[in-house]
């Protein structure tokens, strides 16, 4: 079928053309409008249910959170829900199941929720995290003001209420979240002494002022055929209109107005989240979130284009200063692997021109490069794929090996032509080029294949691991399987194009000859060809060196790989392999329970430290939330982006070549020796400048740290959840279970989550003192809420704008314990009395953060094991768990974590890693005609896992799944050069025997030597094409390569190890095969002839 | 010969290649002592890199500077100790859980001996001068504490003074107010002070009255005058004594009236009985009540004026329950004014109600403050701050103490840049400082500010220095590595 496919290309070469030209189009097409992002989006689908009120975090999660999650609880597609309850927010997360849509997932949520809202209690505002996760942080900016004229108050104003929305307007634009400054708030100031006076309560007065600011409207009135609309005016606009409102009237008719007994004064509003900007103080920010599965560049072009339409208008002296751009780094590392993928080919093509020698053969494999390239963004944009550095990854480590069939193509029928011309010309060479095509086809069309259906395993992945290298496994194999197309349609309809065999005679002689050379060419003889005869003189000793002791070789080569196995052992691990992102996110973390104040020092030291690196363009710290429900941070958490200058503005280092070498030297030693201090030295230092105690250091970066903040589940092999009901009991399960797993054999480690605690102020009424006075909890709380809480009552609408109104006391009344006794709770009878009075007041420990899932509270113990199959592993702890712990009643254990996931991984791979080696093993053999020779094809396998072992050794790179990726390409890689490999031992052997010059070893050797040494051009060319490809990768330092070099590294070490053992093994068991089989008691006997069992079917 | 050969390059080849993972391994493992923690999860403590098992980030080494070891209790109870007597073991306690004791030297579960529980240790706790569990000592460097911002003070013994705020009102002098009444009736002739709030000085006409009464009286003694000078010449010692007898009783009864002296004078000097008697004020003041109109007709006992004094006023503060055992007579106070700072007057305590108002549940306290300027008007409310003076007391800055509820612990600055949390009992906190009661000693070095950073990182390295070592066994094995890296 494959020959005749290629027959069929042969003789319709326009047709193929055309249709391939076409298709380009197309694919250019497919690539202007692909969706661009630094790395495939790995969150899963989560729909956030986001809650404020200002209550305390259990206060939350009895009244909002439990309520809601267990409104969820069996919504359809529903993979987990998880609640967490913070000071003044709740986050309910509903995670999906895979590949659920996400707008589909919001309606159901919103249906769900539509049952509960209701039941929720009043001020409590619940609403749809925005269509996007962290990871959608794309582009923030802040802004500044030169002039000195605006307070932080106004720049946040025009931050909340003009510019949020502008940017918010940008298609692609999710959300815009405010941080930073102050809120404008009207700040009513009570004095208790004055409110005493006049026997007013200060419920009294949050009543009056939320009746003194509203609108309504009287409907319409009809004068003389023209309607009216009646307005009644009424909302509070300036610090004056509520100084007026009226409390009561005293005796005589004299009001008492609010200015009486009250302060009315523009203030903050209480601050969840606070920023700044290089370290010199309050600074007000925005952040750009982007819409889920967007193109991230065209947004953030969009937003900056937008903000500079607003430039013009924005308030005099401010300017808007960019904090971090995402587009930055997507170009960079884009550009990056674009220029890999450039250089690879044209390595890749120099590579196959010197060694063919021959130009109208190398032109082949050159445009099919390319070619395949191009087409493979045809599928991906079908598939909704974007590119990023994981598809364009792909494309690149498959470059070298795309080539392979078109090389091995061409070099086949140079080879074949060379022979007919030097056999005198007989017959027509089209016939025999045709034939030269066909003979190799097949061959070349499976070990392309095989080198695809190696890739299967990666679909089975699922979750992150799934997501991320999903793109990369599906473009390297659809670049794998246009090109197996392409080597059976355009390679012969190209390769047939160039049909001339004599030189050209016009003149001029110099044209002539050079129109000779490039349409033409020379024709060699293996012998004679220049890069041949170098490779002869090496590999002709070893191979035959090699056939000499066949066994010994053979056991040497296992022992290599056996001692290969401990240094695997030694690999440490990693979920994905660092992306240098170019920019530093600084993540101290205290622990819970620090103030605004406190946080806005830190930040504003930790800042200023940063900036003071000459590295650093720009410092932008937040501590605490930003105003989006896609930013959980308590204050604890502070995230500071560092943005750095271009590598060459670095501090240099001093070289061995820094005194004399000339520019164009350096930086071809750089990469060799940095002469810059290094990303690593740089952090090194800024964690020794920041060492400040209490505060625990964290050096990321912004993609992958809101990548690693976007799970909410357990991380770790195993996981215990305790479900319960009070929190304390579940932190004392927790610990008791982590001192027996501690002792189950196989656990590396054990911990269980402790509470971080919050402060809280009690005030627990004494009910006897309240029924004493007549007072309910519900009215001493009313005056806990207004007087000390501070609630904001009502708010002003001023235009586009709106502003809280708060009343409280004064600073100084409720600043300490003692002050919060003497908060006066009006009684009926008209007195006041003091809270102490009334209420128990003290100080507690609590949790600061309350966790719910799936409607219960629930704490977890991570487990990591080691050296232990993980479904026996949770069999005997659980055990151990049940004998040794007694659970009270109403709570519950539950197993969980990656085991289950790895389970599930185990489960498909169990299923799918079968079907990829059947598959492998039936293309192979579809190919080899033989059960043994797939076999030894597959053996290639160890062969190259011991190089890419010991490279990883000696780069100190950990185990990653992109390492699993590499090797898995490498597989193909290997089983593809066995091929040919057995190919050409193949025909040579069948070669001999039609010519009956097998009937001593000395005649089998040389057979062997022929195969394996005379046609050691073509295999050292792919070879040589897939290594030259992957080496520029490794040295490439610039943005984006990180990634790629764990993926090259296994491929390059196990290409080198593969080739050179399969060149010197297997000729070594190819002889001893044939001995055994084809030639059985011929070695050691007289030379006879062959032996009557019927060759193996090469594919001749 | 060749073959020889060729084995010995294949074994030495084997060798080498064998030999490559220990090298490599050990360059890894130079530094077993590093221990390792997650950036945003410190308390997740291991004992080599790799991944934090809650958030996936990658673990750091922690630094070693800092001594990871909880402080020992004996130097946080006796600070300087010298040669140590030989001290005497109480019990031996788990060390992964202080609540399991035992009598004998003991192993745990996991093989760790119980550490012993010395007696004065013990004792130290009850002091109040322990040092704080799951809290250790700090040694973040001068660096560190520069960059938090540590402030120290010093614990001193000071006199403590405690303020209590109180809402007060200003009352008028009780013993400075007059009314002014007249003992006869009649009609109001002429009213001089006719409005409430005018102010008066003693012996300034109030009002004119018409009295029948007085008037009779008058002419009574007049007639009563006359008739001694005709009885003057009498010999008769009788007669004489009965016209005086007449003239003291009818002046008498003048007096009785109320009738001032200057008017019997006038009336003696002139001899005719006056319509009008004019009344006076009593003493200098202010009309705070006024009862009468021009030709108003009195009754005797009518309350016609009330002159107040308000020279001096008295301010009464309403305390809470609470504070009612601080205060006392002659305690010295400072009167504010809500909405006018400039007027401060110091006052003293001059009388406590013995008794509880029990509807707004409140003690009275009287305070005097002298009013020359008048600026303090009685029925105006007030601040009253009454200093209680709690004597020599040793105090830190309010700051200093960290309040858990449960427990309050100072930062002591031990040598040089080493902070120790130290378990305290703190008496009454305000005006910026705590007294504290015991587990501090004067002149002791504590942490004012960046406290909650230190308690942080005191809590941090408490957790990190009790964390388990890992088990032995799987420390060896590197395989566990492969987490789900091993999957595919």
């Amino acid at each position: 079928m494959i020959r005749a496919i290629i027959g069929f290309s042969a003789h319709n070469r326009l047709l193929v053309l055309l249709g391939v030209a076409a298709l380009c189009v197309l694919a250019v097409h497919s690539l202007r409008t692909i969706r661009l992002d630094a790395l495939p989006d790995l969150s899963d689908t989560q729909v956030i249910i986001y809650s404020r009120w200002d209550r305390s975090p259990d206060v939350i999660e009895d009244q909002v959170t439990y309520p809601i999650v267990s409104a969820l609880l069996g919504a359809p597609r529903v993979k987990a829900i998880r609640g967490f309850s913070d000071f003044g927010f709740s986050f309910v997360y509903v995670v999906f199941q895979d590949g659920t849509d996400i707008y589909w997932a919001r309606s159901r949520v919103l249906e769900y929720l539509s049952k509960i809202q209701s039941r929720l209690p009043g001020g409590v505002s619940t609403e749809l995290g925005p269509d996007a996760t962290g990871v959608g942080w794309v582009f923030q900016y802040a802004l500044v003001d030169h002039s000195g004229t605006h307070s932080l108050d106004e720049l946040r104003s025009y931050q909340d209420w003009t510019l949020r929305y502008v940017v918010q307007a940008v298609p692609g634009v999710a959300e815009v979240a405010s941080i930073g400054g102050f809120v404008k708030q009207y700040q009513v100031t009570v004095d208790p002494i004055r409110l005493a006076a006049y026997g007013i309560p200060i419920t009294m007065v949050a009543d009056a002022i939320r009746a003194s600011n509203s609108e309504a409207g009287g409907r319409l009135m009809e004068w003389n055929g023209t309607e009216y609309m009646v307005r009644a005016r009424g909302y509070g606009r300036s610090l004056a209109d509520f100084e007026q409102v009226v409390l009561k009237t005293g005796t005589g008719g004299v009001p008492v107005l609010l200015r009486d007994v009250a302060r009315v004064e523009f203030g903050p509003e209480m601050r969840r989240g606070v920023s700044d900007l290089d370290g010199l103080g309050d600074a007000v920010g925005g952040i750009v979130v982007m819409r889920h599965g967007e193109n991230a560049l065209k947004v953030i072009e969009r937003v900056t284009a937008r903000l500079a339409e607003v430039r013009p208008s924005l308030p005099a002296g401010v300017e808007i200063v960019t904090t971090y751009d995402r587009s930055d780094l997507i170009t960079r590392a884009l550009g990056t692997l674009r220029h890999e993928l450039v250089v690879e080919m044209v390595i890749v093509a120099l590579v196959i021109l010197l060694f063919l020698w021959h130009f109208p053969s190398a032109i082949v494999p050159i445009v099919t490069i390319p070619i395949s390239v191009l087409l493979a963004f045809i599928p991906l944009r079908m598939f909704g794929v974007s590119v990023n550095i994981m598809s364009l990854a792909g494309i690149a480590i498959s470059i070298g090996v795309l080539v392979d069939g078109a090389i091995v193509e061409v070099e086949n029928a140079y080879n074949k032509l060379h022979l007919w011309e030097a056999g005198g010309r007989r017959g027509d060479y089209h016939a025999v080029r045709l034939e030269a095509l066909k003979e190799v086809g097949p061959s070349v069309f499976f070990s392309l294949l095989v080198i695809g259906v190696a890739f299967l395993p990666i679909f089975a992945l699922v979750d992150q691991e799934g997501r991320l290298f999903r793109p990369l496994a599906l473009s390297k194999t659809l670049a794998m399987l246009l090109a197996a197309l392409l080597a059976i349609t355009l390679d012969p309809a190209l390769r047939m194009m160039f049909t001339r065999m004599d030189p050209f005679t016009f003149r001029p002689r110099w044209l002539a000859r050079f129109t000779t050379h490039v349409a033409v060419g020379t024709y060699y003889a293996e012998e004679k060809h220049p890069i041949s005869r170098a490779i002869f003189r090496v590999y002709e000793p070893a191979c035959r060196f090699v056939l000499k002791r066949p066994r010994r070789v053979i056991a040497a080569a296992l022992l290599l790989v056996a001692v290969s196995v401990p240094a695997y052992f030694h690999l440490g691990s990693e979920f994905m392999p660092p992306l240098n992102e170019g920019t530093i996110l600084y993540m101290p973390t205290t622990l819970p329970g620090i103030s605004v104040g406190e946080a806005q020092r830190l930040l504003e030291t930790q800042d200023r430290i940063l900036r003071g690196f000459p590295e650093v363009e720009r410092v932008f710290g937040k501590a605490g939330r930003a105003d989006t429900s896609t930013d959980p941070a308590p204050f604890s958490m502070m995230e500071t982006t560092v943005v750095l200058r271009p590598r060459d503005e670095w501090r240099p280092r001093r070289r061995w070549f820094s005194s004399w070498a000339p520019g164009w030297l350096r930086g071809v030693l750089a990469p060799l020796w940095p002469d810059r201090i290094s990303w690593d030295e740089l952090v090194a230092e800024m964690d020794a400048a920041l060492r400040i105690p209490g505060v625990t250091n964290a050096w990321t970066m912004p993609i992958k740290a809101r990548t690693d903040m976007l799970t909410t589940g357990v991380r770790t092999p195993v996981g215990i959840k305790v479900f319960g009901a009070d929190l304390k009991e579940i932190e004392r399960i927790g610990a008791e279970i982590e001192g027996i797993v501690r002792k189950v054999p196989g656990t590396r480690s054990a911990y269980a989550e402790r509470v971080a605690g919050g402060y809280f102020v009690d005030i627990e009424p004494r009910r006897d003192q309240l029924a004493r006075y007549g007072l309910t909890v519900g009215q001493v709380q009313a005056v806990i809420m207004t007087a000390i809480g501070g609630e904001n009552i009502t708010t002003t609408v001023e235009g586009r704008a709106r502003y809280p109104v708060n009343l409280r006391y004064p600073r100084g009344l409720r600043d300490d314990l003692d002050e919060l006794r003497r908060v006066l709770v009006p009684v009926p009878s008209g007195a006041q009395v003091p809270l102490g009075q009334l209420a128990d007041i003290g100080i507690t420990q609590g949790p600061a953060m309350v966790r719910n899932e799936n409607g219960f509270l629930a704490g977890y113990v991570y487990v990591d094991i080691a050296g232990r199959d993980v479904g026996g592993y949770v069999e005997e702890a659980r055990r151990a768990v049940a004998a040794q712990l007694s659970l009270p009643a109403g709570y519950v254990l539950q197993w969980s974590g990656q085991y289950e996931n790895m389970i599930r991984v185990r489960e498909r791979l169990k299923s799918v890693v079968p079907i990829t080696l059947v598959l492998i093993f039936v293309l192979l053999l579809a190919n080899t005609r033989s059960v043994f020779k797939a076999l030894l094809v597959m053996l290639a396998v160890p062969f190259s896992a011991i190089g890419a072992i010991w490279l990883f050794h000696l780069l100190h790179y950990n185990v990653s799944i992109a390492a699993w990726v590499g090797m898995i390409a490498l597989l193909g890689l290997d089983a593809e050069t066995a091929v040919f490999m057995l190919l050409f031992l193949d025909l040579s052997y069948d070669d001999a025997k039609r010519r009956d010059r097998l009937r001593s070893p000395e005649e089998l050797d040389a057979a062997i030597l022929h195969g394996a040494v005379k046609r050691a051009r073509p295999k050292l060319m792919t070879v040589t094409a897939a290594f030259m490809g992957l080496l520029p990768i490794m040295w490439s330092t610039s943005a984006g390569a990180d990634v790629m070099k764990r993926i090259a590294a296994p491929m390059i070490g196990g290409l080198v190890t593969s080739f050179i053992l399969e060149l010197l093994v297997y000729p070594a068991i190819y002889k001893l095969w044939k001995q055994r089989t084809d030639l059985r008691g011929l070695p050691e006997a007289r030379p006879g002839r062959p032996a009557g069992a019927a060759p193996p079917q090469g594919p001749a | 010969m060749r073959r020889r050969r060729s084995w010995l390059v294949l074994g030495l080849l084997v060798a080498v290649v064998s030999a490559l993972p220990v090298v490599v391994g050990c360059g890894r493992e130079s530094a077993p002592t590093v221990r390792y923690h997650c950036p945003m999860h410190p308390t997740y403590v291991s004992d080599r890199p790799g991944d934090c098992p809650i958030c996936g980030m990658r673990l750091v080494p922690i630094p070693p500077e800092a001594p990871p070891q909880p402080v020992p209790p004996e130097k946080a109870s006796q600070p300087g100790a010298g040669a140590e007597p030989p001290r005497r073991i109480l019990h031996y306690r788990n060390p992964m859980d202080p609540r399991i004791t035992s009598p004998v030297p003991a192993k745990d579960s996991m093989g760790m001996d119980f550490v012993p529980v010395y007696a004065d240790e013990a004792a130290g706790a009850v002091d109040g001068a322990a040092a704080v569990s799951g809290l250790a000592e700090v040694a973040p460097g001068a660096e560190g504490l520069r960059l938090a911002g540590v402030v120290t003070a010093t614990a001193a013994r000071e006199r403590l003074t405690r303020t209590i705020r109180a809402t007060a009102q200003v009352v008028s002098d009780e013993t400075r107010v007059r009314r002014v009444q007249v003992r006869a009736g009649g009609w109001v002739e002429r009213l001089f002070v006719d409005f409430t709030g005018q102010r008066v000085r003693a012996g300034e006409p109030l009002l004119s009255l018409y009295s029948p009464d007085l008037l009779a009286t008058q002419e009574e003694y007049v007639r009563a005058r006359q008739a001694v000078t005709r009885f003057a010449a009498s010999a008769q010692p009788e007669v004489r004594k009965g016209g005086e007898d007449l003239v003291t009783a009818a002046r008498r009864r003048l007096e009785l009236l109320d009738v001032p002296a200057a008017f019997i004078a006038e009336l003696e000097r002139t001899g005719t009985p006056r319509r009008a008697v004019t009344l006076t004020a009593p003493v200098s003041g202010f009309v705070t009540a006024k009862a009468v109109f021009a030709g108003q007709r009195v009754e005797p006992g009518m309350e016609l004026f009330t002159v107040t004094d308000l020279g001096t006023v008295w301010v009464e503060a309403q305390l809470y329950e609470s504070e009612a055992p601080l205060v006392a007579v002659g305690q010295t106070a400072t009167l504010g004014l809500p909405y006018d700072v400039t007027l401060v007057r110091e006052g003293r305590v001059t009388f406590v109600s013995p008794t509880i108002d029990p509807d707004t549940r409140t003690l009275t306290v009287r305070l005097e403050f002298a009013n020359a300027d008048l600026r303090l008007k009685p029925g105006m409310f007030a601040v009253v701050q009454l200093h209680v003076d709690l004597g020599e007391q040793l105090v830190v800055p309010d700051d200093a103490v960290m309040d858990t509820g449960v427990r309050q612990y100072v930062f002591v600055a031990d040598r040089g840049d080493t902070f120790a949390p130290r378990a305290v009992t703190v008496g009454w906190r305000g005006d910026g400082r705590a007294q504290i009661l015991a587990g501090l000693a004067a002149g002791e070095q504590v942490a004012t500010r960046a406290n909650f950073l230190l308690d942080s990182e005191s809590r941090l390295r408490a957790a990190i220095a009790e964390a388990p070592p890992a088990e032995p066994a799987a420390a060896a094995d590197g395989a566990g590595q492969g987490r789900q890296g091993d999957a595919p």
